[in-house]
């Protein structure tokens, strides 16, 4: 096939063209390039509280043939990453397992496998409920393991965005 | 053809007319008609496409829980003596002709690299026993559906009757463009396998030959990831070596516990073992402490993995153990006798169950349809498990083992039991942990992470019924925008349809047979690894560039940064980013550069220890403390783990899995090296075509690689 230089003008135009009218086309469906290179490094902020946290778990929920009477420390660290182009939000992570049962009549002592890390939204309060596995202390028995649920109320100052206040709860669902 | 000058002078419009048409054309021919598929605001469920519907008149409108969750579909194992031409192992480079649209000519048959670089590596030691035979093709319906189960304890889903490839029995059925899997078909294939009797996984790829043919996503070439196979490079489905339509592949899994050629050789552990037919076990060389239960297998085609394998192309592959038995009633000590059953000597699956967790997305035609153009990530607004929409399972009452694989492109879960109660988790990344443990709700599970988890239902009443609950909201390929609690999931989320239940158990029995399973503690501890010889740093985040070009090399918003040094780069599979000693134990650590996103990292061929998160190990949750291949970074996070490099040699990979990442450059090649003996240092990049694989040398080796 042979062209003359108009036909391969027209052609190579077109092409050109072309090219540009898909680098536009590119450019515009093409949402997280401008996010993403806008994006930087930042550092989290980083805060723990360890707080005392109890409550009970009545037999009637959870099956058990008395109540189960809940004391401990439970650690509570929040990172809060300020993304530049996402805004703030924050990883609570949760460690209960200093967290103890004891049965009401019994006196049989619960353990539990309380560890969190919840992603959740920033702001100046956070209201958490989430639940945990508790089971006696002895072999085999997370096989009969009992849900329990923790309350938390979370504080944090939104200039520094660290976490400045704790309160909490052991119940059930 | 003759234009004269007057008609070759454009005017601005007619040059910017033929620059649409011809910028038209190519998209068409290039990315399929899905280019030019409605575009709605970025943090929409799903993402950048309008809402899925769930009304096909004449059918009524689907509604969750009215569809039995199908089991995956079995593929067959057959004699090696069945494959035609016998594998190799060197690639067979029988030519044959190629069809004109891939450029014409001539071209090996089969798609492997060729030569003794990537010819099988251990092919005389670990001759292949079973052969497994697939296809890569378009949706068609199923007539030879394998549950592996009686249909008793498939939800009475009777596999004699086609099954047809659609998300739920009120849609459409997909078309062969939309929906690409294994052997074409619904539901996703599962592999059965077992310690020291090798595979040899040999796919064939039949999808078109025209790459514009689609479905508006997806790619005609291809390479499949045996995740997290511990074997050579050349099987593990490096992102490279793909292979096209009208070839095939051979895939040679060994099935070998890591550390065989150094410890345990003369295989006297009892603990290091596979089951036999005939209720036994014989030992195995190698270290038991590796032992795995639970992998998956999918596309890994540079830079096509998310659209891929969100277009089908992922399977399970199951693989059995001394330990890890799939017979619950024997008892010698070894087997853990986890859920599973007892009839077969090994490999029951009556109550050992695969879940593949996907969200997808389909059109006003039912069509499954994606997004590829924000490179955030995307959600979808559909719940499927096992790829049908939002179902149902009956389960007796009893204690049960699911293999949970999170297969979405960019969305984590978070999963509960809608009375919040128990699940023990026994498995993380398809490795056995070194102790149960019981959850309430399980962690997000990220892209690729699975979580083998056990349900005892005797809990529960006949009757019954019990839902998995997804506890995390998500409505971008960024990260998740909270999770939720258990009431608040349970009540749903305007934000996003995937929120709440969406895998209806209902308690339908007494169980037929006595459960005589256990979840004993331990489980398998992890395995003592030789000290740390070497420290690396890979950053992962934004604002990747590129320093090559070629086809090797892709320019996109992500990269990596290594030790600490020079850009954050793009990805390029010729260049050696990292080349660890053979032997070695290395300690990595895995960085998120990128503010408040999230990343999922995978790194192939080893499983790793973590050892710190955010440099501390009290950090490290309990259901991390096993072995893992998929490691979330979390926002700003960090995660440090250590490795040992052994038995075999290559080039393997490292990336986010959330494909849509992965695919946008966050992806980079590091290679085993053995100071040059047996291995090449460095080893030369395949080049792949329709008519043969080429090499070059790599374009670039990074300072810090050797």
């Amino acid at each position: 096939m042979k062209m003359n230089r108009g036909t391969s003008r027209v052609v190579i135009l077109s092409l050109l063209s072309g090219v540009l009218v898909l680098g536009s086309l590119f450019i515009a469906n093409h949402p997280a390039h401008a996010q993403a290179t806008a994006t930087a490094a930042t550092v989290p902020t980083v805060s723990s509280v360890t707080l005392q946290v109890s409550g009970s778990a009545p037999a009637l929920k959870t099956g058990l043939s008395e109540a189960i009477n809940f004391s401990g420390p439970l650690v509570v660290t929040t990172t809060v990453m300020n993304d530049p182009t996402m805004g703030p939000s924050v990883v609570v992570s949760l460690d209960g397992r200093g967290v103890k049962g004891t049965g009401s009549t019994t006196g049989t002592v619960y353990i539990n496998e309380c560890e969190a890390n919840l992603s959740r939204p920033f702001g100046a309060t956070d209201a958490i409920k989430t639940t945990f596995a508790f089971f006696e202390d002895k072999p085999g028995a997370y096989l009969n393991a009992k849900t329990a649920l923790v309350t938390l109320n979370l504080t944090y100052d939104t200039a520094t965005m660290k976490l400045t206040k704790v309160t909490g709860s052991v119940s059930t669902l | 053809m003759h234009l004269t000058r007057e008609r070759s002078k454009l005017r601005l419009r007619e040059f910017l007319q033929i620059g649409l048409i011809t910028g038209a054309l190519v998209l068409v021919m290039t990315q399929g008609l899905g280019f030019f598929a409605p575009k709605v605001h970025a943090d929409s469920v799903p993402t950048g496409l309008p809402a899925s519907p769930t009304c096909f008149a004449p059918n009524p409108c689907i509604q969750k829980f009215t569809q039995p969750m199908p089991r995956f579909d079995v593929l067959p194992r057959n004699a090696v003596s069945t494959l035609v031409p016998a594998p190799t192992a060197q690639a067979n480079t029988t030519q044959q002709a190629v069809d004109p649209a891939l450029g014409g000519g001539f071209g090996p048959i089969e798609g492997r690299p060729p030569g003794p670089i990537w010819a099988h590596q251990g092919f005389t030691l670990f001759p292949p026993q079973v052969a497994v035979e697939v296809t890569q093709e378009g949706a068609k319906i199923n007539n030879v559906y394998n549950p592996g189960v009686p249909a008793s304890l498939n939800s009475g889903i009777n596999p004699a009757t086609p099954f047809h490839p659609r998300f739920h029995p009120f849609a459409p059925d997909q078309g062969p463009l939309a929906l690409w899997t294994f052997n074409g078909t619904l539901p996703p294939k599962l592999v059965i396998g077992r310690y020291a009797e090798p595979i040899l996984f040999r796919e064939h790829n039949k999808l078109p030959v025209n790459r514009a043919q689609n479905g508006g996503f997806g790619i005609n070439s291809i390479s499949t990831h045996e995740h997290n196979g511990h074997h050579g490079a050349e099987n593990d489905g490096f992102t490279g070596a793909f292979f096209f339509p009208n070839q095939f592949y051979d895939y040679h899994w060994p099935i070998v516990l890591a550390g065989f050629s150094t410890i345990n050789t003369s295989a006297t552990d009892p603990n290091a073992g596979t089951p036999d037919d005939f209720g036994g076990k014989r030992n195995v060389a190698g270290d038991w402490h590796e032992t795995m239960s639970t992998h998956w297998f999918h596309d890994h085609m540079f830079s096509f993995t998310s659209q891929n394998v969100y277009k089908g192309m992922a399977g399970m592959f199951n693989i059995y153990s001394a330990k890890d038995r799939g017979n619950e009633a024997i008892n010698d000590g070894v087997n853990l006798r986890l859920p599973s059953g007892t009839a077969k000597s090994w490999a029951n699956l009556d109550y050992d169950v695969n879940i593949m967790l996907a969200d997808k997305a389909w059109d006003a035609n039912g069509q499954l349809a994606f997004n590829k153009f924000d490179f955030d990530g995307f959600i979808g607004d559909r719940m499927t498990v096992n790829l049908v929409d939002n179902p149902f399972f009956e389960v007796e009452a009893r204690k049960y083992r699911f293999r949970i694989l999170n297969a979405a492109v960019s969305r984590f879960f978070k999963l509960a039991l809608s009375d919040g109660s128990t699940m023990i988790q026994i498995a993380n990344d398809g490795n056995l942990l070194p102790h149960p443990v019981p959850l309430t709700e399980l962690d997000e599970i990220g892209i690729a992470e699975r979580y083998d988890i056990v349900i005892d239902f005797s809990r529960y009443a006949v009757g019954s019924k019990v839902w998995m609950v997804n506890l995390t909201q998500q409505t971008n390929g960024k990260k998740p925008d909270k999770d939720l609690s258990l009431q608040e999931a349970l009540a749903g989320s305007d934000n996003d349809p995937v929120v709440g239940k969406f895998l209806e158990f209902r308690i339908v029995r007494q169980p037929a047979v006595q459960d005589v399973s256990q979840v004993p503690d331990p489980l398998i501890p992890n395995p003592v690894l030789p000290a740390v010889t070497r420290s690396r740093t890979f950053e992962f985040g934004s604002g990747g560039s590129q320093t090559t070009t070629g086809s090797t090399s892709f320019t996109g918003p992500w990269g990596i940064k290594t030790d600490n040094q020079g850009d954050m780069l793009n990805a390029d599979y010729g260049r050696i980013t990292a080349g660890p000693n053979f032997g070695t134990t290395e300690q990595w650590t895995l960085k998120n550069g990128g503010g408040g996103w999230d990343h999922p990292i995978h790194i192939h061929f080893e499983e790793g220890q973590i050892i710190a998160r955010n440099g501390s190990a009290n950090n490290v949750p309990a259901w991390e403390k096993g072995r893992k291949d998929v490691y979330r970074l979390r926002p700003s996070g960090s995660v440090t783990i250590k490795m040992q490099f052994r038995d075999w040699g290559g080039m393997f990979m490292e990336h986010c899995h959330n494909t849509v990442h992965e695919d946008n450059a966050m992806l980079m090649r590091w290679e085993i090296d053995n100071g040059g003996s047996p291995f090449l240092r460095p080893l030369p990049t395949p080049i792949s075509t329709p008519q043969g694989v080429t090499f070059v040398p790599p374009d670039d080796i990074l300072p810090t690689a050797f």
